[in-house]
């Protein structure tokens, strides 16, 4: 359900900006961006892998979110607006610049899979998946993650871990719902085939599967 | 579209945005688990998802291992804390703007 978004050309919604000097303006972007240093700082580190890259990234997009502040409507999601600044920031900057090698998984998984998982019989997986799943450890969850192509990867961390709605992701990410929607259900797909191997690999859950 | 009979709403709202391999009920089921768990199911569609995973131990199992997948991306993601480095430098950010721009 979309929120009644309040309309600027209406008369009765005080808009802070029409009014406010350039220091005022620099005073509350302090006061309501800075209290997000954090969860952004942790995003960028999620993104980057690095703790230096990502003080960049953070540093880069604080400069361009306070550049541009005047464009923020006050009463909108700021949190969201600032994600978007540091997703642009980290694309434009850093992941070009970035040569890594893209591991597989991610694109590359077909509808039959899905078709396949549906019937529910495809790896074998125990009824006792989800406990077994808890087993797993973090450096192996973190390796899986890791392993999802940038875009795989940003959409899972933005959902799962950052907790933002669909059309907030939409928005941070610049593409329709029905894009967040399908590439989430495919890198959840790629990570949950992942886990499973996993746990497979290291014996994860099988005394119960034998049980 | 045709086959699907109680999950009806869920179908509908999944739409055209999904191509669905398998119009069962436990296949939209299971294209819709991600948009159940994160909460952005109209009430409709999520009520059909509640009565069709009552009846399906099968999907129950699935939306169970789905949603421990989301609390171990969660337990591998700790709050971060900027440092105080980096607090320092984006809180002089704007005077060094200002300073750029004067």
């Amino acid at each position: 359900m979309p929120k009644p978004v309040p309309d600027p050309h209406t008369d009765d919604v005080f808009d802070v900006r029409d009014t406010e000097t350039d220091e005022e303006r620099a005073a509350r972007f302090e006061r309501d961006a800075l209290g997000y240093l954090d969860q952004l700082y942790g995003a960028a580190l999620r993104m980057t892998r690095n703790p230096s890259d990502a003080e960049d990234v953070v540093q880069d997009t604080y400069a361009r979110a306070f550049a541009s502040f005047k464009q923020f409507t006050p009463g909108t999601n700021l949190k969201a607006w600032l994600y978007r600044i540091l997703t642009n920031t980290y694309i434009n900057s850093y992941r070009r610049a970035q040569r890594q090698p893209q591991v597989g998984a991610g694109d590359d998984i077909e509808d039959w899979q899905l078709a396949k998982a549906a019937s529910h019989d495809s790896t074998g997986l125990p009824s006792a998946e989800a406990s077994a799943l808890a087993l797993i450890p973090d450096s192996a969850v973190t390796q899986a993650l890791d392993s999802l192509s940038p875009d795989f990867r940003q959409v899972v961390i933005l959902a799962d871990v950052e907790g933002f709605s669909y059309k907030q992701i939409a928005e941070i990410m610049d593409t329709p719902i029905g894009t967040v929607m399908s590439r989430l259900n495919r890198a959840r797909t790629a990570l949950r085939a992942k886990l499973a191997d996993y746990a497979e690999q290291q014996g994860i859950g099988r005394g119960r599967r034998e049980a | 579209m045709s086959g699907v009979t109680r999950l009806g709403c869920c179908a509908q709202w999944l739409g055209d945005d999904i191509d669905l391999p398998d119009d069962s009920e436990c296949g939209v089921a299971m294209h819709a688990a991600h948009a159940f768990l994160h909460g952005e199911l109209p009430e409709d569609a999520g009520d059909e998802i509640r009565e069709h995973l009552m009846a399906c131990e099968a999907c129950m199992d699935y939306y169970q291992a789905e949603e421990m997948i989301t609390v171990l991306l969660r337990r591998c993601s700790p709050p971060a804390r900027a440092s105080r480095v980096l607090r320092v430098r984006v809180e002089s950010l704007h005077i060094e703007l200002d300073t750029e721009a004067a």
